[in-house]
């Protein structure tokens, strides 16, 4: 419809045109074919006819009814005033109607000729826009049709295109797919080889670090077992050299303690007062050599002949035997006396 | 394990040696040798013109010293050196000489007979001095002053007092029949200086020293009867205290030198007796039918030991002054008698006779008990302690003649003491005398 007053407004509004013309005709028709019914009015006396209730009030009614019966008469003598000027009236209007039905007549048959004239034309008009009709609708069938079959084209067309871009687009994503899972799977394929050789490389680095390690442990092993032992054998020597060493000093410890008792002992000139219980403790210093360099008298017997005496003893008992070239000087530095005699018989 | 054990505790041991060498070996010395001590007595040295002094002292100072027993001087000809003095000595040399004690001194003329004696006595080991002095003294003392000398280093040395400035008493013998005549004698403690005291036709006995060692009480039978006497050295002034029937013997100072222990036999029989010297009164002590004689004092003066052979033979017994039962001492041998006392009590000597017959003097320990023989004699008699107890003066025979001996306590110097002539017996030892 849009369409059609889109593409053909004249033919549009013509339509409109005749079609509104031909709706006023229709309705002046049927007001011809309508006519005045006075035939009503006597249902107005029914309604006079109500019953009275007081004298006033009938009274009062009575006057109302006068009144109206006046005014109904006035309003008669109008009417028929009226109606005598209404026949006259309605016989000038019928001359008149009859003129102007004459000249309706005429005018219809003018109309009629007319709306023959109108109708042909109108129908040529139909046909014409039928034909126009028709024609347009072919042509919008050729045109819905040409546009159906572009649209069919285009979308054949876009189909195409669109299968080709899809197809284009599917084998370049296949393609990037593909080149993608090949990217992929080469990468992860060097991925998998680096990792293998990593794995391999960290493998063999493991397998050498474990060997290194091993070597190294069974190295240190070695070592610390040959050092354990080593040190064993250290140690039992100096332990036994230590012993030995020890025993040796011991013995010449013993020796020379021995030598210097007796050597002491022929030089103390034991007094005749040294009575039973009679000791002194005296402390030595020697020099290298065994030269006494002091003698101290550490605990007094109480007697001093008995000290003089184990005094003169050290003394003269100088030097005192020690072990050759010095050895175990340093044991024989200070050497401590005490003098006891054993008890007389 | 065990052996590791060992060897770990030989080395910790080994560690600790060292460690205790700090506080040095220990060396016990339980016996010495017997035997005087070596000392050396330089000769004085004389820094006078002239003649040097009469005396010579060190000589003197040795053979005292050498007497006692305790020491043993240096022969001369063994002196490595001659100094006089402290600044000249060599200790090392000394030391090396194996001489612990060294004795110099030295004369010094102070005109009119005088003289300065100058000594140091020094310890040749630690190298320092024992004693030093100086002292004024006249020619015809210097003897005397050897003897302090001597007594100086004796006390020095030993701690004793040395008992070389006292005097000896003893009874000297000489002549025949009508020429016989008994002496008491005083000399010096080494036998010089000798001097008499009494000279009788009869014989003398039983010197005894007073305490103060001023007077001699003894035993003389002149007019053939025995009586006992007092007799001041000094003057020769004497007093008959005793002159009892029968025997009047042994006499004996009490300590405080007012009594007198005898012997009287005026009751018949040999029996003790304590005169008061001040009051002449006598007082028995002992009461037994057998013979009790010789008596000494406890040094208390609070008892009596003597002789008695009551129990058979002669035996020393010991009875308080205050009354109680005399108790028997000896029980070695069957004949123990003339007992002397030590001065500090614990030690008697007296005459044994051993096994052989012989009399010895014996040394008895009152503590131990132990009795020793010092001297090997046959006829040993009358024992007399020194007054330090150092010695024991006794008399004996050499080549048929009495003789003196002194023999040092523990019996190994024995020495004879030398007299020009006749027999000496009846010896006694001084006090000290009063410093």
């Amino acid at each position: 419809m849009f369409r059609l007053l889109w593409e053909d407004p004249l033919a549009f509004l013509a339509s409109l045109v005749i079609h509104a013309g031909l709706l006023a005709l229709l309705s002046v028709g049927i007001d011809w074919n309508l006519h005045p019914s006075l035939g009503t009015v006597p249902e107005a006396k029914k309604i006079v006819q109500a019953v009275a209730v007081d004298e006033a009030a009938v009274e009062k009614e009575m006057q109302r009814l006068q009144e109206l019966e006046a005014r109904k008469r006035r309003a008669e003598q109008q009417r028929l005033a009226e109606l005598e000027r209404k026949a006259k009236e309605a016989e000038r209007r019928r001359l008149q109607e009859k003129r102007r039905l004459e000249r309706l007549r005429r005018q219809r048959e003018e109309e009629a000729r007319r709306r023959a004239e109108l109708e042909r034309k109108k129908q040529e008009e139909a046909a014409r826009l039928a034909r126009l009709k028709a024609e347009r609708e072919a042509l919008e069938r050729r045109r819905q049709e040409e546009a159906r079959r572009l649209a069919e084209l285009e979308r054949q067309r876009q189909a195409a295109e669109e299968a080709k871009r899809r197809a284009e687009e599917e084998r370049r994503r296949a393609e990037a797919e593909a080149r993608r899972q090949a990217e992929e799977a080469r990468r992860k394929a060097e991925e998998a080889k680096r990792r293998a050789e990593e794995e391999k490389r960290r493998a063999e680095e493991a397998r050498r670090k474990a060997e290194e390690a091993r070597r190294r442990a069974e190295e240190a092993r070695r070592r610390a077992e040959e050092e354990a032992l080593r040190r064993r054998l250290e140690q039992e020597r100096a332990a036994m050299e230590a012993a030995e060493r020890a025993r040796r000093e011991q013995a010449l410890i013993a020796k020379y303690t021995a030598l210097i008792r007796d050597k002491v002992e022929r030089n103390w000139r034991q007094p005749p007062t040294s009575r039973d219980g009679l000791a002194c403790v005296v402390q030595v210093r020697l020099i290298p050599g065994g030269e006494v360099a002091d003698v101290r008298i550490v605990e007094s017997s109480g007697d001093r002949a008995f000290d003089r005496s184990v005094i003169e003893a050290v003394g003269l008992a100088s030097p005192l035997p020690l072990p050759p070239n010095g050895e175990l000087f340093e044991r024989f530095r200070n050497l401590t006396f005490r003098f006891a005699p054993k008890p007389r018989r | 394990m065990t052996r590791r054990l060992a060897l770990l505790l030989v080395l910790g041991w080994a560690l600790w040696l060292p460690l205790r060498a700090g506080a040095g070996l220990t060396i016990e010395i339980t016996s010495g040798v017997e035997g005087a001590t070596p000392i050396a007595i330089v000769p004085f040295g004389w820094t006078g013109k002239g003649q040097p002094p009469p005396v010579d002292v060190a000589a003197v100072v040795a053979a005292d010293l050498a007497r006692s027993g305790r020491f043993a001087p240096l022969p001369r000809k063994e002196l490595i050196s001659r100094p006089t003095r402290g600044n000249e000595v060599n200790f090392r040399d000394w030391r090396l000489m194996g001489v612990g004690s060294l004795l110099v001194g030295r004369l010094l003329p102070l005109g009119k007979g005088r003289l300065r004696l100058e000594f140091q006595l020094f310890d040749t080991i630690r190298g320092s001095q024992l004693a030093g002095y100086s002292l004024a003294v006249t020619t015809a003392h210097l003897r005397q002053a050897a003897h302090y000398v001597s007594d100086v280093v004796y006390e020095a040395l030993t701690g004793e007092r040395g008992a070389f400035q006292t005097r000896i008493a003893y009874v000297t013998v000489t002549g025949k029949g009508k020429k016989r005549r008994y002496r008491l004698q005083v000399a010096d403690a080494d036998g010089y200086g000798q001097r008499t005291i009494v000279t009788s036709t009869e014989p003398l006995l039983s010197p005894a020293w007073s305490p103060d060692g001023r007077r001699l009480a003894y035993v003389s039978f002149e007019g053939r009867h025995a009586a006992v006497y007092v007799q001041e050295v000094a003057t020769g002034r004497r007093t008959e205290v005793s002159r009892d029937k029968g025997i009047n013997g042994a006499p004996a100072w009490s300590p405080d030198g007012t009594r007198l222990a005898l012997t009287l036999s005026r009751d018949g029989n040999p029996e003790i007796y304590v005169l008061d010297l001040r009051t002449g009164r006598r007082r028995r002590l002992t009461h037994d039918p057998a013979i009790d004689t010789e008596p000494v004092w406890e040094p208390d003066g609070r008892a009596i030991i003597f002789t008695s052979d009551r129990g058979g033979g002669p035996q020393l017994y010991r009875i308080p002054l205050d009354g109680g039962r005399a108790r028997r001492l000896t029980f070695e041998g069957d004949y123990n008698s003339s007992a002397d006392i030590s001065p500090d009590g614990r030690r008697l000597v007296f005459v044994h006779r051993d096994a052989a017959g012989h009399f010895r003097i014996a040394l008895l320990d009152r503590r131990s008990g132990e009795m020793r023989m010092l001297s090997d004699g046959v006829l040993d008699e009358s024992p007399s302690f020194a007054p330090n107890g150092s010695m024991v003066l006794y008399a004996t025979e050499y080549r048929g003649r009495g003789v003196l001996a002194a023999v040092s306590v523990d019996g190994r110097v024995s020495q004879r003491l030398r007299f020009q002539a006749g027999d000496v017996r009846e010896p006694a030892w001084s006090p000290f005398e009063k410093r």
